[in-house]
């Protein structure tokens, strides 16, 4: 149940482009995110993955209230939250990820094997290469962080970003082949 | 390549030269190119795309977002420790890695989940059990060095430090397949011997399972003592719940599923014998290469263990020495007296067997078999040594009011009603009773006895629905076609009380004589329990949005009340209370489905979760901590179905796990079958686009219970979701060009119809704005003129038109007492075939439009779902017992003749049509039928009776 209608105000005023919301927005976006981030690390069972999507969509029904916001605005709040999950996780990445080569070490814990360190390096490659794009092609750029880091499928993503699905097909497939290269992912 | 139009350039190249074939794309691009740098860039791109096709398809590795969210960070201080860094993070909590500042060594702290303040008994608990189990201190077990509480910032955070230990664990060892045999027993030796130590000095472990073992360079430990039982407790009750952090979900007994003793299922404590239990597990699966233990749902797991003996390991490894084998059997007993009685006995009959296969192999059998026959004996002289210590300090027996956990499978040749069982349990918790459904469609109930294995069926009770019992237990009332009737537990001719039509949802029954039933769009009626006229209770409050209420429960004294109220603008629901004796009612919480009342308790589901909470009638609000009873309950949000559990006034509980549920089939006319789709899922309303070469369908998540539209593509075999709201979409249709889609959704109140693009590209619409009852499309006319639609009011259900050019007038086109649903327009737009109960059942009917006049009635002993083949000369609908029909249509301008119904075949629909719609299709040629069956039977989950929820485990 949607709780906090502060939130809601802000996404509304920002929509209508007033900048000064967006700080708020953001922060109050984020908070969020650690908070049910947190609450699904509690509820986890064994071989489940924590979905990054489902904690943005989760977080869209938990700050917004959908009987004041139109489907453009909620456009705009996925936008947020997917670059918000990517600064989340990269910023962590990047202060906090121990990048050991060789064999990872891996402590149990209620069954689910984690293995420190090895992901972060390619987190912060992404970031910086994701960066690069966005200077060649902003929206290419904007899609990749709204499916990688948002979840979003490819209609919603289209439906979003206000273009047609093929469109939004053809720039995907696009800039994932960009971003592979870039990261120097064997052709 | 750093300008943007170089690179939309490269864009066009790329996409054109994609769509070539391979050999052609050089050249093509070297042409257009009109520049190397260009060229090359194309080049490069098209060379990576095939490997780059999977790339960025998962989303970031959940371990990154668990860093992202752990609570500590390196540098901060938790007493005299400081943190280095996380290790990693489960459903336990967070473990980091730190330095222990006053002893100068390396130390684990595990940080516990963050609940509501832990009161000081609870506080002093987990103390004295951290104490106990820090006193083990042992080569083969991690020693807890620690527990503390500090606070880091604003956080208080209760933590464990307990012995780093580096290696690879058994779990993750045993993903690369199984070990040899003599490995193995090497470390099962090792661990037999810390469970030795441990339940020596009174500790048991409770958790035995591979990922708990860690194989280091110095050999195996046993990690994570004891530890199961210091899980905290979940927080208080709703009112705190949906903001900030959920409440701990544990499964609320202790310990991981496929290593559990059978009697710790059935609800016994632990003691040395359930530890030997999962040892045994784990010694089979390190043999074996996979869990001795393994099923689909927990459910079936539970039953898999206290019912089947796991497959021989020699039939997997037939490597494996005999005596082993006998060990591993010794182990996994069912009986626990049977088990070897302490760890100590299961150690000397381990080395016996290591010994033995360490003597040089003689190449004469005989002498094999021989010494196979001496370890045999010493093993069972052992386990007489064993019998005789260890009756002399066993532990205490385990009380005999337990929690018992069982199954109820359908009976054979039935089926549970797709989506929720209706079930409900005797108020003497003796039984319970339940829909089940035949394979010729008829639905009826059966009666469930717990002293019993087998349910019988209730004779006279056919189409039933929704059934409750008398408070005192001789009585089942339930509703079918249009009446309350009850009929006595032994038998005999059920009863009619009185009419109850609409969309009826469950009733109660007080100890007074008087029943309270409601339903869709309803309120609720009271009505003696020997007959009479039905007369409102309570009335829906508009200026809450008020819809319905539902689900009624009467609390213990008889005159109070519970009942759901559905609310306009969302599908969570509230719950009150109200009172026989006066017009007052008070609001309890959110409720996401139905609540029961099992004495001076209230069941609820909470998140997924059934929980039971203390309840005060005089305040109308829960008390104290909640009592979780199970979770993964299949449910669906409330205006759906029956309440996806039953309470009785004892301490019984049944619901039904969420699993798929149906299955797209495609038949010819004769009933073969064709090729169909591979998956099972839970699919409602298939609707095929007017090219056929697409379908829409409404797709449930039994667990979460959300609901979305997506269109499948028949050529690819491919589906895209299409429609994804967090009010749930559902029953589209298609718009007669392809191009829009209808459905109905909760966004703005009751269950609207909104209208939007078929490819989901742009905004959706409210196709009757301002309109607040239940709204479902049924059809869209060919010419594109005409929407037809069921609509549902104060309990009753009509169909109406609505013109899409001009006035958008609104006109009634079947409306009166009985229900009319279902409609379809013949393909030339002059008739609308549909179905109604006037005549006490369903059938179908056909009628003119838009000048309505007389109608012809279709089917001759029951039908819905009537559907027009193509060219409008032939209608189909499904008889009640699921057999397709068809019937020759002649009609013209002037007249209308409908031939004799014959059957095509049995589409093997189940259940009661008349709350399903779009079971099947048919293509325009009439030539292929598409039909959504329940999938078979090993895919529905059985009911799960949990018995004596409130007696928690003990030691």
């Amino acid at each position: 149940m949607p709780q906090d209608t502060d939130v809601t105000r802000l996404l509304l005023a920002w929509s209508d482009g007033r900048e000064a919301a967006a700080t708020p927005l953001m922060d109050a976006v984020y908070d969020e995110l650690r908070r049910l981030a947190r609450g699904y690390l509690v509820r986890e069972r064994r071989d489940h993955s924590l979905p990054a999507t489902a904690l943005v969509h989760e977080a869209y029904l938990k700050l917004i209230d959908q009987r004041r916001v139109r489907w453009q605005n909620r456009a705009h709040f996925y936008a947020v939250a997917a670059q918000v999950m990517r600064r989340l996780l990269v910023d962590h990445a990047r202060a906090h990820g121990a990048t050991k080569r060789g064999v990872a070490i891996t402590i149990p814990l209620d069954g689910v094997d984690v293995a420190a360190g090895g992901k972060s390096a390619e987190l912060t490659a992404l970031d910086t290469a994701l960066d690069k794009l966005a200077t060649l092609d902003p929206r290419q750029a904007r899609l990749v962080e709204l499916r990688y880091f948002g979840g979003l499928t490819i209609d919603e993503a289209a439906a979003v970003m206000d273009v047609a699905a093929i469109t939004v097909k053809r720039d995907w497939a696009i800039a994932r082949t960009w971003l592979y290269r870039e990261l120097g992912g064997p052709a | 390549m750093t300008v943007s139009s170089d690179w939309e350039r490269v864009n066009q190249l790329f996409h054109e030269a994609l769509a070539l074939a391979p050999e052609a794309r050089a050249a093509f691009v070297k042409t257009r190119a009109g520049d190397t740098q260009i060229f090359q860039e194309v080049m490069s791109l098209l060379q990576t795309y095939s490997a780059a096709e999977g790339f960025l398809s998962t989303p970031p590795d959940s371990a990154q977002v668990r860093a992202v969210v752990a609570r500590l960070q390196a540098g901060d201080e938790l007493g005299p420790f400081r943190i280095t860094g996380l290790i990693g993070a489960g459903g336990m909590g967070e473990v980091y890695r730190a330095w222990d500042t006053r002893l100068d060594r390396q130390v684990a702290i595990k940080v516990l989940p963050q609940v509501s303040p832990i009161d000081d008994a609870g506080r002093e608990r987990f103390e004295a059990e951290a104490r106990a189990i820090s006193r083990l201190t042992h080569p083969r077990i991690s020693t807890l060095y620690d527990v503390g509480s500090a606070t880091v910032g604003s956080m208080s955070v209760q933590y464990l430090v307990m012995e780093l230990v580096e290696g690879e664990t058994l779990a993750a060892r045993l993903k690369r397949g199984p070990l040899p045999a003599d490995q193995a027993l090497a470390i099962a030796i090792e661990i037999a011997e810390a469970l030795a130590a441990a339940h020596a000095a009174g500790v048991i472990h409770r958790d035995v399972k591979p990922a708990n073992i860690m194989l280091t360079r110095s050999g195996a430990k046993l990690l994570d003592f004891g530890l199961a039982r210091l899980r905290p407790s979940l927080g208080a009750g709703h009112a705190a719940s949906g903001a900030g952090d959920p409440a701990t979900h544990a499964t609320g007994l202790f310990g991981t599923l496929p290593y559990m003793a059978p009697e710790l299922l059935r609800g016994a404590g632990a003691d040395a014998r359930t530890d030997l239990f999962a040892f045994g597990a784990v010694l089979y699966e390190m043999l074996a290469g996979s869990p001795a233990f393994a099923a689909g749902s927990e459910a079936d797991l539970v039953a898999v263990i206290l019912e089947r003996e796991p497959t021989p390991i020699s039939a997997r490894q037939p490597q494996t020495p005999p005596p082993l084998e006998r060990l591993i059997a010794t182990c996994l007993a069912k009986d626990p007296d049977e088990r070897w009685q302490t760890a100590q006995d299961l150690v000397r009959a381990l080395r016996w067997v290591r010994d033995d296969q360490s003597r040089p192999a003689s190449s004469a059998p005989t002498a094999r078999r021989l010494s196979w026959k001496t370890v045999a004996w010493g093993a069972i002289g052992a386990t007489l040594l064993g019998l005789l210590i260890a009756t002399a300090v066993r532990q205490p027996p385990v009380s005999k009011v337990s929690r018992v956990t069982f199954p109820v499978f359908a009976p054979p040749g039935t089926q549970f009603p797709r989506g929720t069982a209706e079930i409900a349990i005797a108020p003497d918790g003796s039984g319970l009773v339940f829909v089940a459904i035949a394979a010729d469609g008829a639905r009826q109930l059966w009666l469930r006895r717990f002293d019993a294995a087998d349910s019988a069926a209730l004779a006279g009770t056919e189409d039933a629905a929704d059934p409750f019992w008398s408070p005192d237990a001789r009585w089942i009332a339930f509703f079918t076609r249009g009446k309350l009737m009850k009929v006595s537990r032994t038998g005999g001719q059920p009863q009619v009380v009185c009419d109850a039509r609409g969309d009826v949802r469950r009733g109660t029954w007080n100890q007074s004589g008087t029943i309270l039933f409601s339903g869709y769009g309803q309120v609720l009626s009271r009505v003696p329990e020997n007959g009479g006229n039905p007369h409102p209770v309570t009335i829906l409050d508009e200026s809450r949005g008020e819809l319905a209420h539902l689900f009624p429960v009467f609390l213990p004294d008889g005159r109070g009340f519970l009942y759901l109220a559905v609310k306009r603008g969302t599908d969570s629901s509230e719950l009150f209370q109200g009172s026989l004796d006066s017009s007052d009612v008070r609001r309890v919480f959110s409720s996401e489905a139905n609540v029961g009342v099992a004495g001076r308790y209230l069941i609820s589901l909470n998140k997924g979760v059934l929980v039971a909470q203390s309840y005060d009638p005089v305040r109308a609000a829960v008390t104290g901590a909640p009592i979780e009873i199970a979770d993964r309950i299949l449910s669906d949000p409330p205006r759906r179905s029956g309440g996806p559990f039953s309470a009785g006034a004892g301490s019984v509980v049944a619901y039904r796990s969420a699993s798929p549920n149906s299955r797209l089939l495609w038949f010819d006319r004769a009933g073969r079958a064709l090729e169909s789709f591979p998956v099972a899922a839970d699919y409602h309303h298939p609707r095929l686009s007017p090219d056929e070469k697409s379908m829409l369908i409404e797709k449930t998540d039994p667990s979460t219970g959300s609901h979305t539209i997506w269109v499948l593509d028949l050529l690819r075999g491919t589906t895209s979701r299409l429609i994804a709201d967090p009010f749930g979409a559902h029953q589209p249709a298609w718009s007669p060009d392809g191009r829009r889609i209808v459905f109905s959704s909760n966004r703005l109140g009751g269950l609207a119809l909104f209208m939007g693009p078929s490819d989901g590209s742009g905004a959706v619409e409210p196709v009757l704005p301002g309109e607040k009852a239940f709204v479902y499309i049924a059809d869209w006319s060919r010419d594109g003129h005409y929407l037809l639609y069921q609509i549902s009011r104060d309990g009753n259900t009509d169909l109406e038109t609505l013109a899409l050019a001009g006035d958008r007038q609104r006109r009634t086109f079947a409306g009166s007492a009985a229900r009319e649903i279902q409609g379809q327009f013949s393909p030339d737009g002059a008739w609308i075939a549909y179905t109604s109960d006037e005549s006490g059942s369903p059938e179908v009917y056909v009628r003119r439009f838009p000048d309505v006049g007389a109608k012809w009635r279709i089917s001759t002993r029951g039908g819905v779902q009537g559907r027009w083949r193509g060219d409008g000369k032939e209608l189909f609908y499904l008889a009640t017992d699921g057999k397709l029909m068809a019937v020759d249509i002649k009609a013209s301008a002037s007249s209308f003749q409908a031939g004799t119904p014959h059957p095509l075949f049995n589409t093997g629909i189940a259940g009661s049509f008349v709350d399903r719609f779009n079971q099947y299709l048919v293509t325009r040629n009439g030539q292929r039928v598409l039909v959504n069956r329940s999938a078979e039977d090993e895919n529905s989950a059985p009911i799960t009776v949990v018995m004596n929820w409130d007696a928690a485990p003990r030691q």
